[in-house]
């Protein structure tokens, strides 16, 4: 089942609410483990959630099979780890949190470079756009990617970015306006930049 | 001075996220833009970024099933790693208590008389079956506290 559209407006987001509740309460469950989960749960789950993640995972590192390998790993946490009654609407955030968690472990942990390859072997019509695309995100840091991918790809507001990254909403706007402003410098045409 | 900050950026930015063409965009936001700085840039960064996302989204992300049994797998792993966690701790337990037991005993022995030897043997004899019992009776409580540790650790649950 393709349940969410990535670049939909709002379209992952909404689907989340609708596919969540049918796992967080399936018919029977309650009564012995309210955190167990069946294949057609996770699939559920999976699929209304997993597409803008690996995306993400894709964006940031460039690497296929590192965002794969996070990916699983985010849904292992994700069920051991989610608060009991949790909100359906706090899942994508959440899971958001815990892949970019994991990508800075393995970063610090295997001093893992970010060689944003994937980026060489997308099948894009405009060769110039792919191009700029690349150059920004190899002079972008880690950081500075995730802040700007959270808030121009999933259109997050700064709150949200804090929970998904783990940053005060008060530092958030600050990293943001800095990772905007390189951002911005690189993206001018020619004649504009500095 | 720099401008930082636009209150339409949000609406170019969702106005841009749903794919809406620049020429379809309403013309009241197209003016805007056309006069501001911030949201020009806005719009830039926003197209690029989700050109980027275009580009990551061609990489499907593994099946379900897949990740559902590579999931198992592991679960099945950490489950034994728990279990083998408190084989592990109750070894290093029986191997203390076996260097304890023979560092009090042997001396005892050591040191006993021949005359001695029937009447200390059986009192010797009641004693160590006293601290055995003891020791088993610490040996279970330890290990249950053990298994009860580890087990509330995880409360991850698949169902086959
Ligand atoms: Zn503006």
């Amino acid at each position: 089942m393709e349940a969410i559209l990535f670049f939909a407006n709002s379209s992952g987001r909404d689907l989340t609410a609708v596919a969540i509740p049918a796992i967080a309460a399936p018919a029977g469950a309650h009564t012995h483990d309210s955190t167990a989960m069946d294949e057609q749960q996770f699939q559920f789950l999976y699929e209304a959630t997993a597409r803008p993640i690996h995306a993400y995972l894709i964006g940031i590192t460039g690497q296929r099979d590192i965002a794969d390998d996070v990916l699983q790993e985010t849904y292992c946490r994700f069920l051991s780890r989610r608060p009991a009654g949790m909100p359906p609407g706090e899942s994508r955030p959440y899971l958001f949190r815990i892949a970019t968690n994991l990508l800075r472990d393995r970063w610090r942990t295997r001093h893992e470079t970010q060689p944003l390859d994937n980026f060489d072997q997308a099948h894009s019509d405009d060769l110039n756009s792919q191009l700029d695309v690349r150059r920004v995100m190899q002079s972008l840091k880690p950081r500075e990617r995730e802040l700007l991918w959270l808030a121009y790809v999933e259109g997050m507001t700064h709150t949200e970015i804090a929970v998904a990254t783990g940053l005060t909403a008060f530092s958030v706007r600050p990293l943001l306006f800095r990772a905007r402003k390189k951002a911005a410098i690189l993206l001018r045409p020619e004649g504009e930049r500095p | 001075m720099r401008q930082r900050t636009c209150e339409r950026a949000p609406s170019v930015i969702a106005a841009t996220r749903s794919g809406i063409s620049p020429a379809d965009l309403p013309a009241e936001l197209k003016d805007h833009i056309a006069a501001c700085a911030f949201c020009t840039e806005t719009k830039r960064i926003t197209q690029q970024f989700q050109h980027a996302a275009t580009i990551a989204a061609q990489t499907p992300p593994p099946p379900a099933h897949l990740v559902w049994q590579k999931m198992r797998a592991q679960r099945q792993r950490q489950a034994l790693r728990r279990a083998t966690q408190c084989v592990t701790v109750m070894s290093i337990l029986a191997a203390l208590y076996a260097v304890v037991l023979t560092a009090w005993y042997l001396p005892q022995l050591w040191h006993m008389q021949p005359s001695q030897n029937s009447t200390s043997l059986s009192a010797l004899s009641s004693g160590t079956v006293f601290v055995g019992v003891l020791t088993a009776i610490l040996a279970v409580f330890l290990g249950s506290c053990c298994l009860a540790f580890l087990g509330s650790r995880t409360n991850f649950r698949l169902h086959s």
